[in-house]
């Protein structure tokens, strides 16, 4: 099951969740038994999702354990006799898909189906993930996948991984661990994780598609294995502090840059068109004036609760030792050169286009609401679903926002190289 | 055909369009692109054109195709180029080169609102390219810096081809050679052009939340050249093959016909059932994270392809996993509930294509005809028995037809060349 650390696409930005003029609205509530439930009804739908999400994990792991929360995630879908072989059976005779995702922050099970199929098939995931016979799974036949997993890994992926890595090394092992930190798990440490961090209250189901939030609510009650939670039982998010700046240089076969930087924790809500407009700036400078990359995209991340503003760039080129000196100074030329009226329609124009294609698309808004279910909150805070209207450009909190967070203490470089670093 | 004619196609293409896997194609004419349209009730739509030429055909000019493209884009007073980057992104719109061995395409996708008036722009830019030579330095430069994104599905058939072909022009790198790219002059890439990428040589697909006629209307004006069809990749069947790698990593091939109404069901069907399978006993013995099994449909190459990836240490268990559970297939050896779940999968994830223009553009891009796309899908489905299936089946899975390519850590290195690995599947 791969790694994937929390990344909102820069399209997605600023998009209204809470009111859709074509499609009914998001619902939010707290379950009695403390679960988050969200549901975006989307009527005659033909497709829908379904998003079971744990707010914690690879952040989560004991000491020495590095991978624990990765491998449970495993082992909870592990394809064995019973409700589990029956789960996938009834997956693949619905043409649904299914995966699970292990972050630093989540544990996120996924459900992708045609609407006639999404209430049946998510009931029995919350079945199954809410009452897994632990005590039955291979658990040295999983950490063979797992093996497979992390050798063959790659692609983008793996520099997040590498950015997390930098950012926060005090965390143990990264999101899959490492061979020998797996090889301490055991049977306890998993129960034990299990019954601490999936509790109710540290959990979200996010249904999109042809379903009511009364349809949604009578599926969890029917499903859920797991007992109420205490309200004592919510738990505080656990802080974690990054190492920036990071300023790291990988030998590697590709010629790739990370650049970015920190957010402050006031400008989360900025990312997005900071991102877009970061975006245009690069294409237009570094792929058409003086053609240096071949591809560069600015990505909203959020890593163990922090908001990072990254920019990658990617070139064949040689001669690109200078790439990351570019990159800061594009950065700084959001401060210093205001942006312009013809900049300001295109970002404007470009953030409404990917919010009207959302609507229509389940999966891409099941996994926003998921990533903002996702979110580390103080036990007594609301889930906040996301912005709610696609708000316009307002230039002057965007320079403000950039002035207070591309500073040299929040600066983050990881440049990979096949001529320089270790 | 005349535009009355084109037009009138568009229009009967339009409700008929709506119906599940079905679209409209306009009568082939010389000089004139193939067309289909596949109009869907969808907020975005893809345009996808395609070129039967690719790094096989650069005929000791390598990159010669890649650079044609760019300079397509970049060196076309058309539209200028920082016009078209920018419109792009103002709709939230992308648009993707690929670059083959023996085809080489466009593909935009953009919200519906946006999508007719950058469908526009890129047509004028590809089916009537005017190449400035003074802008050709920009797009050289451009194709120099071409970064190969790992692991797309693309760079796993082309390393396959070029391995198992005889013919060394499939060995050719799709990109060229980023040392040799600035030697290529103006004429070079016009002459390129005006062979191989032009209207009558190009396969024009139109997908998703789009007007048919205004689709039809835009196409009119595009005339020239003629088809080269590639001929079918040839193979010395069987090719059993070791070559020195960093991981195992097991190709296997097998060459298909669609010689029978429902093997275009039968083959999705077979596809499904074999990746589950070969998954489900990977994983139980801990041995591999994601086969990956799909049917490879091309103008010039149709194969069933399956990568298997195995973990360090085994490498045994999985080379015995792979052989038995293809016997197993081959065989019969598969219940009708395991059958009739994975004609179930295939029809529903139909289904989803259907619905998504940019995949749909991609399966329609092949269309030849064959009946590999179409309404009579959801039919051959429902009507495909058992009997049939394995009919087909066991006469794709002859071992006398395999190819089988390992990448492996025990093998000598004949070649330096790492296998891909991950390709969509994530779990």
């Amino acid at each position: 099951m791969t790694v994937s650390l929390r990344f909102v696409p820069v399209v997605l930005g600023a998009v209204l969740l809470t009111v859709s003029p074509a499609r009914a609205q998001v619902h939010v509530e707290q379950l009695a038994d403390g679960m988050d439930l969200i549901v975006a009804p989307a009527q005659d739908a033909p497709l829908g999702s379904f998003r079971y999400v744990v707010r914690s994990g690879s952040g989560d792991d004991p000491g020495g354990k590095g991978g624990l929360a990765h491998l449970l995630e495993h082992l909870l879908l592990q394809d064995r006799p019973g409700p589990v072989a029956d789960l996938w059976a009834a997956v693949r005779r619905s043409g649904a898909l299914l995966n699970a995702y292990t972050s630093s922050d989540a544990t996120t099970f996924s459900l992708d189906a045609p609407s006639r199929s999404l209430l049946p098939l998510a009931e029995q995931l919350i079945s199954v993930v809410t009452n897994p016979p632990l005590d039955a799974v291979r658990i040295s036949t999983e950490l063979g996948v797992v093996n497979a997993e992390q050798e063959f890994y790659s692609g983008e992926g793996s520099i997040l991984a590498l950015v997390d890595a930098a950012l926060f090394p005090s965390t143990p092992g990264g999101i899959l661990g490492t061979a020998a930190s797996r090889s301490h798990i055991e049977l306890p440490d998993l129960v034990a994780h299990f019954n601490t961090f999936y509790a109710t209250t540290n959990t979200a189901l996010v249904f999109v598609g042809d379903v009511t939030p009364e349809a949604a609510r009578q599926a969890v009650d029917r499903a859920v294995r797991l007992p109420p939670a205490l309200p004592s039982e919510r738990r505080a998010p656990t802080r974690w502090t990054p190492a920036v700046p990071v300023d790291q240089r990988v030998l590697a076969p590709l010629t790739v840059a990370a650049f970015g930087y920190m957010l402050d924790a006031g400008d989360a809500a900025a990312c997005e068109p900071l991102a877009s407009a970061l975006g245009l700036r690069l294409a237009l400078n570094l792929e058409v004036r003086e053609p240096l990359v071949s591809a560069v995209r600015t990505r909203c991340l959020r890593m163990h609760g922090h908001d990072l503003l990254l920019a990658f760039a990617y070139t064949r080129s040689s001669d690109a030792s200078d790439l990351p000196n570019v990159l800061k100074g594009k950065f700084a030329d959001l401060v210093a050169r205001p942006l312009t009226p013809g900049e300001i329609d295109v970002i404007d124009h470009r953030l409404r286009a990917a919010y009207s294609v959302l609507r229509f698309d389940p999966q891409a808004l099941a996994d926003r609401l998921a990533e903002r279910a996702a979110r580390p909150r103080e036990p007594e805070e609301p889930l906040d679903p996301g912005p709610v209207t696609a708000t316009r450009l307002n230039p002057r909190q965007l320079r403000d926002a950039a002035t207070r967070s591309f500073t040299g203490q929040r600066r983050i470089l990881l440049y990979f190289s096949p001529f320089e670093g270790a | 055909m005349t535009a009355a004619a084109l037009l009138a196609v568009a229009v009967a293409a339009a409700p008929a369009g709506q119906a599940e896997f079905d679209y409209a194609t306009m009568p082939d004419e010389p000089g004139r692109p193939r067309v289909i349209l596949a109009p869907r009730d969808s907020p975005q739509a893809t345009l996808s054109v395609t070129f039967d030429v690719g790094s096989y055909d650069e005929e000791g000019i390598p990159g010669l195709t890649r650079l044609a493209q760019h300079a397509m884009l970049e060196a076309n007073p058309r539209v200028p180029y920082e016009k078209l980057v920018t419109a792009l992104y103002r709709a939230n719109a992308t648009l993707q080169l690929d670059t083959g061995q023996r085809e080489c395409g466009f593909r935009l996708t953009a919200p519906r609102d946006e999508f007719e008036r950058l469908a526009d722009q890129l047509t004028s830019l590809v089916l009537a390219p005017r190449i400035d030579g003074g802008r050709l330095a920009a797009a050289a430069e451009r194709t120099r810096l071409d970064q190969r994104e790992p692991d797309r599905p693309g760079s796993v058939l082309v390393l396959l081809t070029s391995t198992i072909a005889s013919d060394p022009r499939y060995a050719n790198d799709t990109y060229g050679d980023p040392d040799q790219i600035d030697m290529i002059s103006v004429e070079q890439v016009r002459a390129h052009v005006a062979r191989w990428m032009v209207p009558g040589n190009a396969t024009v697909v139109f997908a998703g939340g789009f007007s048919p006629a205004t689709a039809t209307r835009m196409l009119r004006r595009f005339r020239g050249g003629a088809r080269h069809a590639p001929e079918p990749l040839a193979l010395d069947l069987p090719i059993d093959s070791s070559i020195g790698a960093a991981s195992e990593t097991h190709f296997i091939a097998y060459p298909f016909l669609l010689a029978r109404p429902r093997d275009p069901a039968a083959l999705r069907v077979l596809a499904a059932l074999l990746q589950t399978r070969l998954e489900r006993q990977a994983r139980a013995a801990g041995v591999g994270y994601s086969p990956v099994v799909f049917p490879w449909h091309s103008r010039w190459a149709n194969l069933l392809v399956v990568r298997f990836s195995v973990s360090a240490g085994g490498e045994a268990v999985a080379a015995s996993l792979l052989k038995d559970e293809i016997a197993a297939i081959r065989e019969g050896r598969v219940s009708d509930e395991e059958l009739e779940q994975h004609r179930r999968f295939v029809l529903e994830q139909l289904r989803v294509v259907d619905r998504t223009p940019a995949d749909l553009a991609a399966i329609l891009s092949a269309g030849d005809g064959t009946g590999w796309y179409g309404p009579g899908l959801a039919g051959a489905l429902a009507g495909l028995t058992r009997a049939d299936f394995f009919a087909s089946a066991s006469r794709w899975l002859a071992d006398s037809s395999r190819v089988h390519i390992l990448f492996s850590r025990n093998a000598p290195a004949r070649i330096l060349v790492s296998p891909p690995t991950a390709i969509g599947r994530r779990r």
